[in-house]
């Protein structure tokens, strides 16, 4: 099996070596990195990475230029994985990274340093996943409403729901809670029933059905 | 007649009317002193009338008493001739006194008295004293006849004299009653044009005192109560269009002093929200930045260090974790410095955030159609912001609910919570610090708090502030000579 090859933009060289050079250490192969949209947007055109490693914040204005060269990505080359880094997580650049297919991860970029995790995520995301940082499901599961429709649901089925919405399959969420796949399907067919969800063909259907019904709550 | 001032103008009209009441009065007194005159040339002509009557009965006595003397020869009818002739002289005086200031009645008078005179002298007292003597000696007939004749000429004398004087006496009558109506026309005429003039000058000096100060004083309460825009017409007489002038000078000093002040206010505000935006923005693409490269090279140490040295190993983990927790609070603080998401999202999606995070459980309701201006955003979210730690530290509520949206160019935003109400704007619920913002960018801001019901803070937001809150603009006083250096 040939190495995932990946291309990095971040406008911090030190940091943009350091995930390199943890990367390497980790089975990718680096094929490039970038200071900004243009220049990783060349790099793809050149090298054709499977996977694409965005800082969301990057020159000129320093705002949301990771956003906008993920989508002119997800024009030109759609195939290509993306996984979003950013200071801080917001449900909008969530559903609009999420909006463009799949294959597509939002992470806070301080998850980089939990080198496992995070090297399961890149491997998830390079094999069409969707991922959604656990910070931001946690503040969309925990915003508190008067009249909570996620009130019905039981403290398992609430942990299994954040599993969900982070983009992890049924056999995702039975590891992490040390369950069986079994009995997660059983809990998701549950909530779905709770919540008057559809039931989704795949995974990246049901993240963004979960996280449209948990902002829209 | 605009260049003269109220005083001249005030002491023209008195002045006016003095002289008016002055004329009146000097007609009036005139005719008094006139009929007064008239009355005492009355009075003479009385006296006149009966001292010429008394004169008249005194000679005919005289010759009655005469007559029947020589009759009779008997003294004792002798004896009104002679106190007759005892007082003639002196009542003959009298009556031409009385007529001294009529040359015509004088001369009669003095014609009288000659008469008088001679008809004694010359015929009287001869004859009297031949009858003593020797009263058979007398023709009786022709002396007597003689004695008539002179008495029927005086009568006839005294006669003229009495008419003359009557005569005057009515002509001074005709003057008497016109005197009398010439002082009435004069007290009328007088009256009314005093009471005309005093009309007039109460009309001209409310219309041009009274009305414009009630104006002036109109539009100072209406300053006083907030109104900056408030003026008054300045086309009042002298020293009153002065004064209004002066007013509005006054009213458009404050105004442009309040515009000035909200200005500055409004650079102050933006400029402390910039450098906190500033702060954000180092705090995540500098210092996170680095903490978490950081731990990266951390990570790379850790998993340079050979298998035998677990505890080296373990101990860099342990710094490599630190660090990452280091970064979330740094995440926390950051956010709490300034939402970055305001900048990159927008006011809805901010509050969306703010309202997620809330420990209260929250309701929110967003309905604006567009990005606003920056200033309006910021001061909206930390109003929000700011109501929201509010009710969860001081409210007790069970649910709060936030409500923001745009209409007919402005913002409308309100927080309203279920908790315990009653409070106060000035007891370290920073909102103080709100409606410094809120006034800043021309807005309004109320809380509504009444105890056991909850809190309900508005604010009204202009999307045009008119208020300049950039930093490249000048001041408007700003001169080459205090030109600040950014």
């Amino acid at each position: 099996m040939s190495r995932t090859r990946v291309a990095i933009a971040d406008d911090d060289v030190l940091l943009r070596e350091g995930l390199a050079s943890l990367l390497e250490r980790s089975g990718f192969e680096v094929v490039g990195q970038a200071g900004n949209g243009p220049g990783l947007l060349a790099l793809v055109r050149q090298h054709l990475p499977d996977l694409v490693i965005i800082d969301i914040r990057m020159p000129p204005g320093h705002s949301t230029e990771g956003l906008d060269v993920a989508q002119a990505i997800r024009q030109e080359r759609p195939q290509t994985a993306i996984l979003l880094l950013s200071a801080h997580v917001e449900v909008e650049h969530a559903m609009q990274i999420l909006g463009s297919g799949q294959g597509v991860g939002y992470l806070l970029k301080s998850r980089v340093t939990d080198v496992d995790e995070f090297v399961e995520t890149l491997e998830r995301v390079a094999r069409g996943g969707s991922v959604v940082d656990p910070a931001l499901v946690k503040e969309l599961v925990d915003s508190r409403h008067r009249h909570d429709p996620l009130a019905v649901l039981t403290e398992r089925e609430r942990e299994v729901l954040a599993l969900v919405a982070e983009g992890r399959s049924n056999a995702g969420v039975a590891r992490q809670l040390w369950v069986t796949e079994g009995t997660v399907e059983k809990h998701v067919r549950s909530i779905l029933t709770k919540l008057q969800l559809p039931e989704a063909d795949d995974d990246h259907r049901r993240v963004l059905a979960v996280l449209t019904y948990l902002e829209g709550r | 007649m605009r260049g003269l001032g109220l005083s001249v103008r005030i002491i023209t009209a008195s002045v006016l009317l003095a002289v008016i009441i002055a004329a009146a009065f000097a007609v009036l007194l005139s005719s008094v002193t006139e009929l007064r005159s008239l009355e005492r040339r009355a009075q003479q002509s009385e006296d006149v009338l009966v001292a010429a009557n008394r004169l008249e009965r005194l000679i005919v006595e005289m010759e009655d008493g005469q007559r029947g003397f020589l009759l009779t020869g008997s003294e004792q009818f002798l004896q009104p001739w002679v106190e007759g002739r005892a007082e003639f002289a002196q009542q003959a005086a009298a009556l031409e006194n009385l007529v001294a200031d009529n040359a015509e009645q004088h001369a009669r008078a003095e014609a009288l008295t000659r008469a008088g005179t001679s008809y004694l002298n010359d015929y009287s007292v001869p004859l009297v004293a031949a009858a003593r003597r020797d009263r058979t000696s007398i023709d009786l007939l022709p002396a007597t006849t003689e004695g008539r004749q002179r008495v029927d000429a005086m009568r006839t004398q005294f006669d003229q004299l009495l008419d003359a004087e009557k005569q005057l006496a009515m002509t001074r009558q005709d003057s008497a009653r016109d005197a009398a109506g010439r002082a009435m026309f004069a007290a009328a005429a007088g009256l009314t044009g005093s009471v005309l003039l005093v009309a007039l000058f109460t009309w001209y000096l409310n219309r041009s005192i009274l009305h414009p100060v009630r104006r002036t004083a109109a539009m100072a309460e209406r300053l006083a109560a907030g109104d900056l825009s408030a003026r008054v017409s300045d086309h009042g007489v002298g020293e009153m269009g002065v004064l209004q002038r002066t007013f509005n000078a006054m009213a458009a000093a404050v105004q442009q002093a309040q515009r000035d002040l909200a200005g500055s206010r409004a650079r102050i505000v933006a400029a402390a929200d910039r450098a906190r935006q500033r702060i954000e923005r180092d705090l995540h693409d500098g210092t996170q930045q680095r903490l978490v490269a950081l731990a990266l090279q951390l990570r790379a140490g850790e998993a340079a260090v050979p298998p035998d040295q677990p505890e080296v190993r373990a101990q860099l983990a342990n710094a490599a974790r630190e660090l990452t927790n280091a970064t979330d609070e740094l995440r926390e603080l950051s956010r709490g410095i300034h939402p970055a998401i305001l900048t990159e999202g927008g006011l809805g999606p901010a509050l969306k955030a703010l309202a997620r995070r809330s420990p209260v459980p929250s309701e929110l309701t967003v309905d604006i159609p567009a990005r606003l201006p920056e200033p309006i955003e910021v001061c909206a979210y930390y109003v929000a912001s700011e109501a929201l730690a509010n009710t969860v530290k001081h409210a007790n509520a069970s649910e709060v609910w936030i409500d923001a949206r745009v209409s007919e160019g402005r913002l409308h935003l309100s927080v309203r919570d279920d908790g315990t109400g009653g409070a106060v704007p000035d007891q370290g619920t920073g909102l103080i610090g709100l409606a410094d913002r809120v006034e800043a960018l021309g807005g309004t801001i109320s809380v509504d708090s009444p105890v056991g019901v909850g809190t309900t803070l508005l604010v009204d937001l202009p999307l045009e502030s008119g208020l300049d809150s950039g930093t490249d603009s000048q001041p408007s006083w700003s001169r080459p000579g205090n030109r600040i250096h950014p």
